[in-house]
């Protein structure tokens, strides 16, 4: 027995000297935040994905960037348009320093810009510059000619793609510019592992200051319940919490006070194949058949807002309605449309993790209602495909905003002229949409816009083309150590700058 | 034997040279297309067509295989499609994280699987036993990312011993070791008893217990020989399959091997990489199981 006891605590005494091995991965110095992908590319001609535009954010500027959803000035330090809104007059912050040293200058921009155009560059993000005629440098000015109004130009001035690179060092690096990034930003890079870390330290020539922290470290941990474990380890700081992880933290003394929720630019949705459902009473009834009040309460812990319409609530000028939760109506215009009940409907859903739960309940939903529904879940690129062609009749999809326009939110996602791979997965095509689209995109910001999107907005809902669903919410939890973060609205809207390390070690232990 | 020996290495040629064939065959027939992976879908036909042509895309496949081929035997997998880093780079940055978590996990599995089916051979049918064989059904039955979790919260979350992921000095390889081990070890142990206590009936084990050999003694130096070619190449398997990287113990410790590698190129269409992974791991794969048969004919000579 006495044995016994021995190699017990010799195991015990051995755990406990291995354990405390140094993890560079989580050194207290820095703010460490966990992604749950390797980034694409630190490029930002070439990065498409979230992380990367994370990431770029703080080590690279652009004119503009984005505070909130509104636009503020970035390397420009003003700008202005002309009345009838095609010339654009950037003036061009003075005494900006590359991280190579160099002073930037309009040129630069002319040069980025330029090169996202070159066909070499295999840009994923060309469109960006689509209303763009011509642009140019004058002294410390940078001049854009647009080919007609757009009102959310400076929107997408703000996106990753449109960050200032120094072109001698893209030159001089080729390909591995992508893995050695070197930009204007609060921050510089230092290393990357895939699969593991990104390390950035923070840039002590930044023109509105050095960052407080030395730096910041990316985690790459896909799993989520890895990334909550770490966290209450005291192994990261910053991390989004799974749903179903929601009501754990929300019970936790210490964690409980360290939740942020922010309401995403995404919407949720089922794309009706409007090609298969063209009667709109049978779309309505698929809306009105569906409590997605429930959906949100039960699967996502109420982390969302029911769906009013494609565009989410901040973009829009003004409230609006959607459906109602209503299966006794839902039945009567399935009934009055001559709706064959033994029709098999599939719905595609993507093997992705969080689409499970919600197309059971909403299979479940239409059952009720006498719908026959099978689930199919795909591989992600399978099922977009499949969506992309038309070969479906209800498909649970997703739209991240792209720029922060409620334009971003109807013309990809209704116009005819969109249909498959463009956005416009439901194959809706309606004459008077595309008119009321064509409308907003030659409109510059201002009430008439304001209108004319809510008008547009309603005829969709009225059309049905989609089963709306909600607008997603995220829920961060931020170690106690570190002050000044605050979730952005959109990916790239978080520069860093404002970070403190307010304690040095924060351990929890559970029991 | 050395007869032996070289007509396996011959197979393992051809079998090599089939496995490139069907997985160049094989990518191609998977849906979608890799230009989309590259340039996105806003790009104009003649772009498409042009890179379709620099990438070699347009000519016939058997060209396409033979351009594969001479690549190869020059160890160049190419470009990741997505980080544009040479894939042989990546694999050389990656197989020794794995192979270090598989040699982990094998030693656990070893220790645990060999000890406790030992143990257990010697005192069959009693409590300890029964105990034991219980646990590895368990064991054998848990699926790894349960295991993974248990293991996880008991040892990282609840007594903070370890780190509960990340990829680091001796600690971070423990928790997704021990996952990856203690399955094959339940399977080992199970296997170890049966083979034991099997050798334990015959004639010889009794004639050595009766010139007075202690049945731990007749165990280790009569019945443990006698039961190695069987084991042998269920341990080659595993190591195997350990060495082909493990997705979801990878994916569950953050653990950047061979898995996670695998497991990002496929979800990113990155069709080179998915194409040097499955050549990888089937070589892999293909020279564990000759060493197996080589080890087995040499323990035993009637295999030869």
């Amino acid at each position: 027995m006495m044995n016994m006891k021995f190699i017990l605590s010799s195991i015990f005494v051995t755990l406990l000297i291995i354990g405390c091995g140094q993890d560079r991965d989580a050194d207290p110095k820095y703010v460490r935040i966990a992604i749950s992908s390797n980034p694409q590319s630190l490029d930002p001609a070439l990065a498409t994905d979230v992380n990367s535009g994370d990431i770029l954010a703080k080590l690279f500027n652009g004119l503009v960037r984005f505070d909130g959803i509104s636009v503020v000035p970035d390397l420009a330090e003003t700008w202005t348009v002309s009345p009838d809104g095609v010339n654009y007059n950037f003036l061009i912050r003075k005494n900006v320093k590359f991280q190579n040293g160099r002073e930037l200058t309009a040129s630069d921009i002319a040069a980025s810009f330029s090169r996202i155009l070159d066909p070499k560059t295999r840009s994923k993000r060309t469109w960006v510059f689509d209303a763009v005629d011509t642009f140019f440098a004058e002294g410390n000015r940078f001049k854009m000619i647009l080919k007609h109004p757009s009102a959310p130009f400076l929107s997408l001035l703000a996106m990753p793609t449109c960050y200032i690179v120094p072109i001698e060092e893209v030159n001089r690096l080729g390909d591995e510019f992508a893995r050695r990034p070197c930009g204007t930003g609060p921050y510089r890079f230092v290393r990357w592992e895939d699969d593991r870390s990104v390390l950035l330290e923070k840039n002590k020539n930044y023109f509105e200051g050095a960052p407080e922290v030395e730096g910041i470290i990316y985690r790459i941990v896909p799993e989520p319940l890895t990334q909550t474990a770490l966290l209450k380890r005291g192994s990261l700081d910053i991390c989004e919490i799974p749903e179903m992880q929601i009501p754990v933290f929300r019970k936790d003394s210490v964690w409980k006070e360290r939740i942020q929720t922010v309401d995403q630019l995404v919407t949720v949705y089922v794309a009706i194949n409007t090609e298969r459902f063209t009667d709109e009473r049978i779309r309505r009834a698929f809306n009105m058949a569906i409590d997605v009040d429930k959906i949100i309460s039960s699967i996502r812990n109420g982390l969302g807002t029911r769906s009013t319409g494609s565009v989410p609530p901040a973009l829009m000028p003004e409230k609006i309605t959607g459906f109602e939760y209503n299966p006794i109506e839902a039945k009567r215009l399935l009934k009055s449309a001559d709706f064959d009940f033994n029709k098999k409907i599939v719905l595609l859903r993507s093997s992705v993790r969080g689409t499970l739960e919600p197309a059971e309940a909403i299979a479940g939903f239409l059952r009720d209602i006498g719908l026959k529904i099978q689930i199919e879940p795909m591989e992600f690129s399978a099922m977009r495909g499949r969506a992309n062609k038309g070969d479906f009749d209800l498909c649970l999809l997703n739209w991240y905003a792209d720029y922060a326009d409620a334009e971003n939110f109807i013309a990809p996602l209704f116009s005819s002229k969109n249909i498959g791979s463009a956005g416009n997965r439901s194959r809706f095509s309606d004459s008077e949409t595309d008119s009321m689209i064509e409308k907003i995109l030659s409109l510059c910001q201002g009430n008439e816009r304001g209108s004319a999107i809510i008008a547009v907005s309603k005829r969709i809902i009225k059309k049905a083309p989609w089963i709306f669903l909600w607008y997603p919410r995220t829920a961060v939890a931020v170690s106690p150590r570190i002050s000044g973060y605050t979730i952005p609205a959109i990916f790239n809207g978080d520069k860093g700058t404002k970070y403190k390390i307010v304690k040095r070690e924060v351990r929890q232990r559970n029991d | 034997m050395i007869n032996f020996f070289f007509r396996r290495i011959a197979g393992l040629i051809f079998v090599i040279i089939g496995v490139t064939f069907i997985v160049h065959l094989f990518i191609h027939l998977v849906p979608g297309d890799p230009v989309d992976t590259i340039v996105g879908q806003s790009v104009s036909e003649e772009d498409r067509i042009e890179l379709r042509k620099e990438l070699g895309l347009d000519k016939p496949l058997i060209i396409q295989y033979f351009f594969f081929m001479k690549r190869l035997s020059k160890f160049d997998l190419g470009k990741s499609m997505i980080t544009q880093k040479p894939i042989s780079d990546i694999i050389i940055e990656r197989f020794p994280r794995t192979i270090y978590l598989a040699l982990t996990a094998f030693s656990i599995s070893l220790l645990l699987g060999i000890g406790a089916g030992a143990l257990t051979a010697l005192f069959p049918r009693t409590a300890f036993d029964k105990t034991i064989m219980v646990i590895a059904v368990l064991g054998v039955s848990a699926p790894v990312f349960v295991t993974a979790l248990i293991f996880r919260y008991l040892l990282a979350e609840k007594f903070s011993f370890l780190p509960p992921a990340g990829y680091g000095p001796i600690a971070f390889v423990i928790l997704p070791a021990m996952t990856l081990g203690t399955r094959s070890a339940a399977f080992l142990a199970r296997l170890t008893r049966t083979t034991l206590l099997e050798i334990l009936s015959e004639d010889y084990m009794r004639t050595a217990l009766a010139k007075g050999l202690t049945p731990a003694r007749a165990l280790f130096k009569h019945a443990f020989p006698n039961a190695m070619p069987p084991l042998i190449s269920i341990l080659i398997l595993d190591l195997a399959n350990y060495l082909n990287g493990s997705v979801i113990t990878e994916t569950i410790f953050a653990w950047p091997g061979l898995g996670r590698f695998a497991l990002t190129a496929i979800s990113q269409r990155d069709v080179p990489s998915i194409q040097a992974i499955v050549l990888v791991m089937a070589v892999t794969y293909v020279l564990a199981m000759t060493l197996a048969d080589l080890a087995r004919a040499w323990l035993d000579p009637r295999l030869r």
